[in-house]
């Protein structure tokens, strides 16, 4: 799904990645643990590049990421994101903040396949190729995706439970319910991978739980994560493979019974032992 | 005194000059107006181009042009602005404007500076992760602004720009200098008629507080409505 080859950052002089080398795989649900300060958001945020790379690569659908002249924003709809701070749009109410990406991607798209069959059909006109492209009705199709996208973003308020919520506005919600809804968000561009970073720390205690229960379910359904979190327990549960990074590096890596269980390197064990 | 106003009476309806004052009143809205929305679209587009991730050179370039832009419209007084493009810059272009024109451009690119610094400050005064957000759902940099930075800029710098608004108003009084007709014109046209100028000039200063203090209680109707919606 996402291969990631000796992935290197710098924020001026702090080397912060140092050649990071994994590879996840379709329906895996990789857990990112580590000590703060670690590196563990900055490799997330260059899996979509809202952090440049500046060495090694990041090959997704046949691309290298890390090269510059790919069209980032054509992947990153197939990459969703849910961040700490939540993040959702303060002036849209939940629905907007949910179908606002897809109607933008989606009328994009419809505008350009009338444009090019228009454009077909002019040419057809010149040389000796009698066959029309039919030209989609703007009007109409718009329309049905305008339904379309809307339906698809009620169906998420259901899955994360929040269905009353369609028109409230972002400050109006608990801490849970708004990272519910960036989830829902996210989703609504039906992603082939999901990153989070560290999508609880920012939460009261006991809203942590139906955030959890929100990405499990996600995980059960077979959508590949890579989740940097601090609840353990969680990463247990959920993860199928954990990569533990310090200093910039995948310090050790392994099922979540081997590097909970048994951890092997120095750095690993301090770490676990502080936070257990 | 009484004599006086007879005479501004006299001017003012029996000589018709109250056509006079609306027409420059007319027209001095009309220039603001529409110099303040010029001014907000090349200022929102000039602040979006300042900050701008710098890592292109192309970015580096345009933020030069923009910052010289701004430069020049604040470094220079309006009176020269207003000169330079009505007999200099649009005859040497070969572009015929009407006064009136020329004012509403002039006084927009003039105001789209100032406002691209209001911009600036009301973009940054939007949470980072907006865009963020906007990106990682793989929109592009100015659809992005478009749909989710500038909205909540603009209503953060709603009182600003009235503030903009109202200067663009009493700045207007220096477009008889290109020979537009505005509120002052007007007045100044009252006053020669007879060479009483006292009570025309009176007038017209009452008819610009109340303006300005008209467009002032508007802007606080606008932004208590506003904080209404952001209870919701
Ligand atoms: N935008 C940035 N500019 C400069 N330094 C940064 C930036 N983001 C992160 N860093 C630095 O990179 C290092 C790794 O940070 P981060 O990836 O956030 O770690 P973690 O998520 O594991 O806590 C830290 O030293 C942090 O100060
Ligand atoms: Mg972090």
């Amino acid at each position: 799904m996402i291969e990631i080859k000796d992935l290197q950052k710098h924020f001026g002089d702090n080397h912060v990645l140092r050649g990071i080398t994994t590879t996840i795989s379709e329906g895996e649900v990789v857990a990112v643990i580590g000590p703060s300060g670690g590196g563990k958001s900055t490799f997330l945020r260059c899996l979509n590049c809202l952090e440049d790379p500046d060495g090694g690569s990041i090959l997704f659908q046949g691309e290298d990421l890390a090269d510059m002249k790919v069209d980032i924003n054509h992947h990153r709809e197939n990459i969703g994101m849910v961040f700490q701070q939540f993040n959702l749009f303060a002036h849209k109410n939940v629905l907007k903040n949910i179908t606002m990406a897809p109607l933008y991607h989606g009328k994009k798209k419809l505008k350009k396949a009338v444009f090019s069959a228009i454009i077909n059909n002019i040419c057809a006109l010149f040389s000796s190729k009698k066959e029309k492209t039919p030209v989609p009705s703007y009007r109409k199709e718009m329309k049905a995706l305008k339904e379309e996208i809307k339906q698809r973003g009620l169906d998420l308020l259901q899955k994360v439970g929040l269905s009353d919520k369609a028109d409230a506005y972002p400050s109006t919600l608990s801490g849970g319910q708004k990272q519910r809804i960036a989830i829902a968000r996210a989703l609504a561009m039906q992603p082939k991978i999901m990153l989070f970073d560290e999508p609880t720390s920012a939460l009261d205690p006991e809203l942590v739980g139906e955030v959890l229960d929100v990405i499990k379910s996600l995980a059960q359904s077979g959508m590949t994560m890579v989740i940097v979190t601090h609840e353990m327990g969680f990463a247990r549960e959920v993860a199928s493979r954990v990569l533990f990074i310090a200093d910039g590096i995948i310090t050790e890596e392994g099922t979540p019974e081997e590097l909970f269980g048994n951890p092997k390197h120095p750095r690993t064990k301090q770490f676990l032992k502080a936070v257990l | 005194m009484s004599k006086k106003w007879s005479k501004f009476l006299d001017a003012f309806i029996d000589h018709k000059m109250y056509e006079v004052v609306l027409e420059g009143l007319r027209n001095t809205i009309v220039i603001a107006v529409a110099g303040l929305l010029i001014g907000i679209l090349v200022g929102t587009i000039i602040a979006s181009i300042r900050i701008m991730p710098k890592y292109k050179k192309s970015a580096k370039i345009l933020d030069k042009i923009a910052y010289a832009y701004v430069s020049f419209f604040r470094g220079t007084p309006i009176v020269v602005q207003l000169l330079l493009g009505y007999y200099v810059l649009f005859p040497l272009m070969g572009i015929h404007l009407s006064p009136l024109v020329t004012c509403i451009l002039i006084f927009g690119l003039n105001s789209s500076a100032y406002t691209s610094e209001i911009m600036r400050a009301g973009m940054d005064s939007v949470d980072k992760g907006q865009l963020e957000a906007a990106r990682a759902l793989g929109m592009g940099y100015w659809p992005s602004m478009l749909r989710v930075v500038i909205p909540q800029a603009i209503k953060n710098i709603l009182p600003t720009l009235g503030n903009e608004f109202i200067s663009l108003i009493k700045e207007t009084s220096v477009v008889s200098f290109v020979t537009a007709m505005d509120i002052y014109t007007a007045f100044q046209k009252i006053g020669g008629q007879n060479y009483e100028y006292i009570i025309p000039y009176l007038v017209m200063a009452a008819i610009y507080i109340i303006l300005v203090l008209g467009i002032g209680a508007l802007i606080k109707l606008m932004e208590r409505s506003l904080k209404k919606s952001d209870r919701n």
